[in-house]
């Protein structure tokens, strides 16, 4: 377990947005607006449609295509790991609360809607998404949005996350160091200030150039 | 260079922010080509940097810029300025920093193929063309200070505001870019208002300025002001 | 040296040597920084693990508290595009939900509702915090910026939340809304967070709501 021993700071960095499923498969070499528009289109189909089948064999043809993609199941399935406490809770509601057919329809429709945007998030580069976003707004100026400055507002944000990343953990670790590990006020206050800080000094450097859009 | 064409003028300027005073100026003219701000934090030296380029408006008076208002021409005004901040990261916003010098020019020229070439050039200029396709994400602190350099250089301004440059670099780091900067001072005759808490750096100068408490406390030869600032500082 | 000329100049005049300047008003650029940072400000909250809190150490999460800080700390309209850019980024594939999940998948999720609320939540407390900032005095910030978050959470995304889950779980209204009551304790205590970190924010930084 190399990773493990890093530094703290530096794994919160490399894990924030950087992990893509190494290699150059077909999804990897898809324009990002086909994959986002195949993404709209699937879990719009498995939403509406509502069957068991369906539901089930979503789950089955995005393992399938994860497969055929070059896409590590490993890789794939570590969302699961991510977010087992959410499956736990669904998994026993749904066992509660819904005949056992509903159950499983309900949860194989979360599975394939979740794994199907894993294959997205694992083949595709944040900044790619930004380029879809701007395409995806263009049709929206004659009511009056810019698609240039929610692109350059995107690429701030983009490159802001790995930063306050730091800021929150290093917030945590101060507070810990005071002893104020369960205040919540502890390490959101340094979170927020360090998130001014950081849109006013972008912003003045952003001014002094004279650029509003990219 | 005994008369530099570069003249800032200050006039009766205060500017206040909900209600408080940051800076008062009644009467400075700069021309000098090197000037160093001096002075402790919050003082007032930040402020007066960016009312040179008209980043700060003053709430009276008013500041020209070689002649130029600076807030009724401030799109002219931030060309012939240019400024570099002390936080490096902050500066740079597209994934590359060869797209983050063409960013910078994308209002002065049409032609993608010009703005690349020019913005190439720029970085080459500068030493650091191997960082072109470079991800500005994974740079150091001291490379992507370069580049915020470029992405400022690239307007070819006649002043670079430089407000604590160097204070997040690493001495190496800073002194590439302190060497960086005076090569363009020598070479292309750009004028430059340094704001510094590093006082060696400060006494390069032609001019040193203590802001302090929002005024200008002294204003003259570096040394003096410097020896000045040190005593009471200290004391 | 100019002098000023018109009459009502030379009134301001009087108190002090040259007229008080009109400045440019917003800056675009500063608004665009703003917007995105504060974005990424509710992504980083998302994916934080669940914290303990208080003496009994009760884990919550942090995501709505992002987005009643956005809303407190830039007002409704900033605050809906920040928050509208997370959800769109999100749902576009960006990695940037809770557990780092992302894509249009999500909207089958048990969490649709909320994710969906979030740019509306942060108008409506955005709304409020500006008349806040703007009218009440700063010792009364702290109470009134919580009714602001609280506000935009009970009016918005838990209705939201609540719908979202009845419809993609199956349940029924009212199944869903006790789901939803787990969430409330936590709520108030992010709300009360919030409004403390936003009220010194409004201190430490005005020019964030003044215009």
């Amino acid at each position: 377990m190399r990773v493990r021993r890093r530094p703290r700071r530096l794994r919160a960095r490399e894990q924030v947005l950087g992990r893509r499923a190494p290699g150059s498969g077909l999804l990897h070499r898809s324009p990002a607006g086909l994959k986002v528009a195949a993404l709209a289109v699937f879990t719009a189909v498995i939403l509406v449609v509502r069957e068991p089948v369906v539901s089930a064999g979503g789950v089955v043809l995005v393992l399938l295509t994860a497969l055929a993609v070059q896409v590590p199941l490993r890789m794939l399935l570590a969302l699961l790991r991510r977010l087992w406490l959410l499956l736990l809770v669904l998994i026993v509601l749904q066992m509660l609360l819904n005949d056992p057919l509903t159950a499983v329809e309900v949860l194989s429709r979360i599975l394939a809607a979740l794994l199907a945007a894993q294959l997205l998030i694992l083949t595709t580069e944040p900044v790619e998404l930004v380029g879809v976003l701007r395409v995806l707004l263009t049709p929206l100026k004659i009511f009056g949005v810019r698609p240039g400055r929610a692109a350059l507002a995107a690429l701030i944000m983009l490159r802001s996350i790995p930063f306050l990343a730091d800021q929150f953990h290093q917030a945590g670790q101060q507070a810990a160091a005071r002893g104020l590990e369960r205040s919540l006020r502890a390490r959101t206050v340094p979170l927020l200030l360090g998130a001014v800080e950081r849109a006013r000094d972008t912003g003045r450097a952003l001014s002094a150039r004279g650029i509003d859009q990219v | 260079m005994t008369e530099s064409p570069q003249t800032i003028s200050f006039r009766d300027v205060r500017v206040l922010a909900a209600g408080r005073l940051l800076l008062e100026v009644p009467q400075l003219d700069l021309s000098e080509q090197r000037i160093s701000v001096i002075g402790p934090n919050g003082g007032g030296k930040s402020t007066l940097l960016q009312l040179v380029n008209g980043l700060v408006e003053p709430t009276e008076g008013y500041v020209t810029t070689d002649g130029l208002d600076t807030v009724e021409h401030g799109r002219q005004v931030r060309q012939r300025a240019g400024f570099v901040f002390s936080n490096p990261a902050a500066q740079l916003v597209m994934p590359t920093p060869l797209e983050d010098v063409e960013l910078s020019l994308r209002r002065s020229i049409g032609h993608a193929d010009q703005r690349r070439r020019i913005a190439q050039d720029c970085l080459v200029g500068l030493g650091i063309a191997d960082l072109a396709a470079r991800s500005s994400q994974e740079l150091s602190s001291g490379q992507q200070q370069l580049v915020a350099l470029a992405t400022v250089l690239v307007f070819k301004p006649q002043i670079l505001l430089l407000d604590e440059p160097t204070t997040l670099l690493d001495l190496a780091n800073a002194a590439r870019f302190t060497s960086m900067v005076s090569r363009l001072e020598d070479a292309h005759g750009i004028c430059t208002i340094t704001a510094t808490h590093d006082l060696e750096l400060a006494a390069g100068a032609e001019r040193t300025l203590l802001v302090e408490d929002g005024r200008i406390a002294a204003d003259g030869e570096p040394e003096q002001i410097i020896t000045a600032y040190r005593s009471r500082s200290t004391a | 040296m100019m002098q000023p000329q018109s009459a009502d100049t030379v009134i301001s005049a009087a108190e002090s040597k040259h007229p008080q300047r009109r400045t440019r008003g917003g800056n675009s650029a500063q608004d665009i920084a703003l917007i995105g940072v504060f974005a990424a400000l509710i992504a980083v909250l998302a994916f934080a693990p669940p914290i303990p809190v208080g003496s009994f150490g009760v884990p919550i999460t942090l995501q709505t508290m992002g987005v009643a800080l956005t809303g407190l700390a830039l007002g409704p309209w900033r605050g809906l595009a920040a928050a509208g850019l997370y959800v769109v980024l999100g749902l576009l594939g960006l990695p940037i939900f809770a557990g780092f999940a992302g894509g249009f998948g999500v909207l089958a999720g048990p969490s649709a509702g909320y994710l969906l609320a979030f740019p509306i939540t942060a108008l409506v407390t955005g709304f409020i915090a500006r008349v806040v900032v703007r009218r009440a005095a700063p010792r009364w910030w702290v109470p009134l910026l919580f009714v602001a978050a609280i506000g935009g959470s009970i009016l918005v995304t838990h209705p939201a939340g609540i719908l979202g889950m009845s419809l993609n779980l199956q349940v029924s209204l009212q199944e869903a809304f006790f789901m939803d009551i787990v969430f409330w304790p936590g709520d108030v205590v992010k709300s009360l967070t919030a409004a403390a970190a936003a009220a010194l924010v409004h201190r430490a930084a005005p020019w964030i709501l003044v215009r």
